[in-house]
């Protein structure tokens, strides 16, 4: 958040090893302390991502999407102001 | 057919009473695996998920007969761990450990070459045999069976592009994480040869990423010695030079071991470079019509 020239954050995770939940609340947690002030593109995929979406989808600001490209797309339209 | 494992393999756990040890013996004996036997130094004559504990490699091994062995041991530990598996006599050793000081990696990389064990990794997910077996921390689910051969230098991408072909009706023989770090011990020609020699493999995607010149090399091995159709991938199409991206390995230096770099070696050979991952299936689709 300390460099200006962002202006979206996409998370791209597909679980290995890597839990979905685990990710989601470590994302939630940090929107929690930090002052986000840009929009959060999450794609999840993998061990339990169930519970992840779930999970974000209580959270104000962020878009979670189902593909990786269909992400990125959301990220650059929301980094080109084309998205609210 | 398939490659380095199968049904038959049968797999010894070092590390098995750790969190990701534990963890990831019951996904692997959940997809089918052999797991036969587990270490921890100290916990000998105990049992995780029914799988019997012994205080050393050696004595597991006696016991089992076991030739593969995966190590999910911490990093302190891990250069060790490798070691006791090559001295116990295990024919092919799957280290999925990341952080192993790359000093240490020197000499194990000397150990191993002058043993007759393989290593596959470190910091690396294993691989699969879809259907037959697994060993490492692949998510079986998204898995396969079927006539393609994927080899990658790194997890979550290979777990993107298996799960693209999965979903094209494509299936896998074998897939395998070569792993992300400067020295490695399988490397992706061994890989291709063992592709080339796997009359169920008819295809092969090969997903590189920037730094060092294996792709390259890869290039000149498909050019002089595959008959099998390769595709390729290669991560970091925008990654700014001087950058490590991820992996310890993936970094341009010097100008060299850019993703364009890459891409041309292997189009100069004939293999179709992806722009993005979810080209790859219909490249693969044609590869297999030939």
């Amino acid at each position: 958040m300390a460099d200006p020239d962002v202006k979206a954050i996409l998370f791209n995770i597909f679980g290995g090893i890597t839990r979905c939940d685990d990710v989601a609340k470590g994302i939630l947690t940090a929107l929690e302390q930090l002052n986000v002030n840009v929009p959060v593109v999450v794609r999840l995929t993998g061990t339990n991502e169930d519970i992840a979406r779930r999970l974000l989808s209580q959270a104000k600001g962020v878009e979670a999407a189902e593909t990786m490209d269909a992400a990125v797309k959301a990220a650059l339209a929301h980094a080109a102001g084309r998205r609210g | 057919m398939s490659i380095l494992i199968d049904q038959g393999t049968k797999v010894i756990v070092q590390g098995i009473t750790g969190r990701d040890g534990a963890f990831h013996t019951q996904g692997m004996l959940e997809y089918g695996t052999q797991v036969v036997a587990g270490v921890t130094p100290g916990r000998g004559g105990s049992a995780t998920h029914g799988v019997p504990v012994y205080d050393s490699v050696a004595e597991a091994r006696a016991a089992t007969g076991a030739g593969t062995s995966v190590i999910y041991v911490p990093a302190p530990f891990a250069a060790d761990a490798v070691y006791e598996a090559v001295d116990a006599g295990i024919k092919f050793v799957v280290c999925i450990t990341e952080g192993i000081p790359v000093n240490d990696m020197i000499e194990i990389y000397g150990a191993v070459e002058r043993s007759s064990s393989r290593l596959l990794g470190p910091n690396c997910p294993g691989l699969i045999s879809p259907g037959k077996a697994k060993v490492g921390i692949l998510p079986g689910p998204i898995h396969k069976q079927g006539p393609v051969g994927v080899v990658s230098r790194s997890g979550t991408l290979t777990y993107q592009v298996v799960d693209y072909l999965t979903r094209a009706d494509i299936g896998q023989s074998t897939c395998v994480g070569i792993g992300g770090d400067p020295i490695i011990g399988t490397n992706f020609l061994d890989v291709l040869e063992a592709f080339e020699a796997d009359p169920e493999t008819r295809a092969v995607v090969l997903i590189g990423e920037i730094g060092g010149t294996d792709e390259q090399e890869a290039a000149r091995f498909i050019k002089s010695s595959m008959k099998t159709p390769v595709v390729g991938f290669i991560a970091g199409r925008t990654a700014p030079p001087g950058k490590r991206m991820g992996h310890a390995g993936a970094i341009i230096s010097g100008g060299g071991g850019t993703a364009a770099e890459k891409t041309a070696a292997l189009n100069e050979v004939g293999v179709p470079v992806a722009k993005i991952p979810s080209e790859i299936p219909d490249l693969v689709a044609r590869a297999l019509k030939g």
